[in-house]
């Protein structure tokens, strides 16, 4: 019996390493077509069709309220023409990944406390509004969030007095979604192209 | 730092942990029988939980060797079922090598254990689960005949799947309607791309929901191809299932308590057998033990 069972495991053993790499490559490529965790966190932003000045229908009773942009964003609007607002907070997976995402793709660099975003003319505040609870700038969560998900993202620029913006919540980086991050980084151009200082 | 605070609508778990909890708190009574049904209770459930861990890790790579759906949203490895039909349609031998050393070296080892310590599917039979034992000649005659089917859709998925291109049992799978179908469309209904196979896959879970609560385990003991991948080596895994016949006073106990209805104590490597450790515990003269040969 004990020689019947060494044997099976060695024929298996070699059985696996053998399939090793082809399973591998499946999973690459499963990771690269899929958005883990996105159906738990849908994204805000269905398509993105433009930017919006007041809440749009995603936000519910809010849709077409004004938003009460923090002052310290109003400020910041004034001195740099793009503002892009991470909301994540330790331990949230999915903002990690989405993070990780866009630091592929080349959108951002360093972790997500102290990171900051490649484009010129964007300025970046990565905020951790759970365990940051002290930084007054988490407030601004309560702004832009539709039901406290995380990670939310949102981008906003200045044009002619009013300031336009436009938020994902949730990991979006599905290819076959709207609102992935390669969106995010047309989004941002756009943003930066518009902008009027 | 906190990792719950309960921000449900930011949290992935959400769809799971709540009917884990509800669950949990059903089956408790159940499991605190006894230290070894604690420690399958803790290792059901940390399956549960290493099944879906994608939105930590992704795809792994890996393979469940047990039942779970690789479509489910946090699904963190393939389902063997799943690989088996591609391996068929796209005639890909290194992907059946693969699923036959990874599904065999588990079993090797651990024979059926999976199904009675890792299985979700055989965690949600275990707490729905209302009827042991059948005791009409008939529904007995049913019950074991019936067990073959298992083998007979295990056989046929391979070459149902290569002869019509589709991925013969998964579009089908009352399992695969369970974890991945219904939480899509509960998560994003917008998503969900209706087949022609939707009605057919839900007519079958809803069978597979009748068949658990009316016998326990009875999607295990039929029809579970998977299970039937694992069964075979019952017989010669490592982990063994061992009986002192002398010292047997051969009460009965340990077929009574049986899960699967397997002939205790006559046939303890028996193919149905999910070591569960039931027996083990129930035995007044602790002639059954659980362990590594």
């Amino acid at each position: 019996m004990r020689v019947l069972q060494v044997a099976a495991v060695a024929v298996m053993g070699v059985l696996l390493a053998a399939g090793t790499h082809v399973a591998y490559e499946t999973a690459q490529t499963f990771n690269e077509n899929r958005c883990w965790g996105c159906l738990a966190l849908d994204p805000v932003g269905k398509a993105f069709d433009g930017f919006w000045t007041t809440y749009p229908p995603a936000y519910g009773g809010r849709e077409g309220e004004n938003v009460s942009h923090p002052g310290w964003i109003r400020a910041e609007l004034n001195e740099t023409p793009v503002v892009m607002l991470f909301f994540w907070y330790p331990g949230c997976g999915s903002c990690k990944t989405l993070w990780d995402k866009m630091k592929d793709e080349g959108t951002v660099v360093g972790g997500e406390a102290d990171g900051d975003v490649t484009l010129d003319n964007v300025t970046l505040y990565s905020i951790d509004f759970v365990s940051g609870g002290n930084d007054t700038r988490s407030q601004a969560f309560d702004v832009y969030t539709i039901d406290r998900g995380a990670p939310t993202t949102v981008v906003l620029f200045k044009k002619d007095g009013a300031i336009y913006w436009y938020a994902f919540e949730g990991a979006t980086y599905s290819k076959d979604r709207n609102g992935d991050t390669l969106t995010m980084r047309q989004l941002l151009e756009r943003a930066l192209e518009e902008a009027t200082p | 730092m906190t990792l719950c605070g309960f921000n449900c609508g930011a949290c992935p778990f959400a769809y799971l942990c709540i009917p884990m909890a509800v669950g949990a708190a059903i089956v408790w009574k159940q499991y605190a029988e006894s230290a070894m049904q604690k420690k399958r209770f803790a290792s059901q459930v940390s399956f549960l939980f290493i099944s879906n861990l994608a939105f930590l890790v992704g795809s792994t790579g890996l393979v469940y060797t047990y039942f779970y759906c690789w479509e489910a949203p946090l699904a963190a490895m393939a389902c063997p079922i799943g690989i088996l039909e591609h391996a068929a349609i796209e005639v890909d031998l290194m992907l059946g090598v693969y699923l036959a050393g990874f599904v065999g070296l588990v079993s090797v080892v651990f024979g059926r254990a999976a199904c009675g310590w890792a299985c979700p599917i055989g965690f949600l039979q275990d707490m729905i689960g209302i009827r042991k034992k059948i005791r009409s000649s008939l529904a007995r005659t049913l019950d074991r005949h019936g067990r073959w089917l298992k083998w007979a859709i295990l056989l046929a998925i391979a070459p149902a799947s290569y002869i019509t291109g589709l991925m013969a049992f998964t579009e089908i799978c009352p399992i695969g309607g369970l974890t991945a179908t219904l939480p899509t469309l509960a998560l994003d209904p917008g998503a969900y791309t209706f087949s022609a196979f939707f009605y057919p896959k839900m007519l079958f879970l809803a069978g597979f929901f009748v068949l658990a609560v009316l016998l326990i385990r009875g999607w295990c003991r039929h029809l579970c191809p998977i299970g039937a991948m694992m069964a075979p080596f019952n017989r010669f895994s490592f982990l063994q299932l061992r009986v002192d016949h002398d010292n047997c006073i051969h009460c009965g106990r340990c077929a009574d308590i049986c899960p699967m209805d397997v002939d205790m104590p006559e046939h303890p490597a028996s193919a149905e057998c999910v070591r569960c450790g039931r027996c083990v515990e129930v035995c007044p003269v602790d002639v059954i033990s659980l362990g590594f040969r």
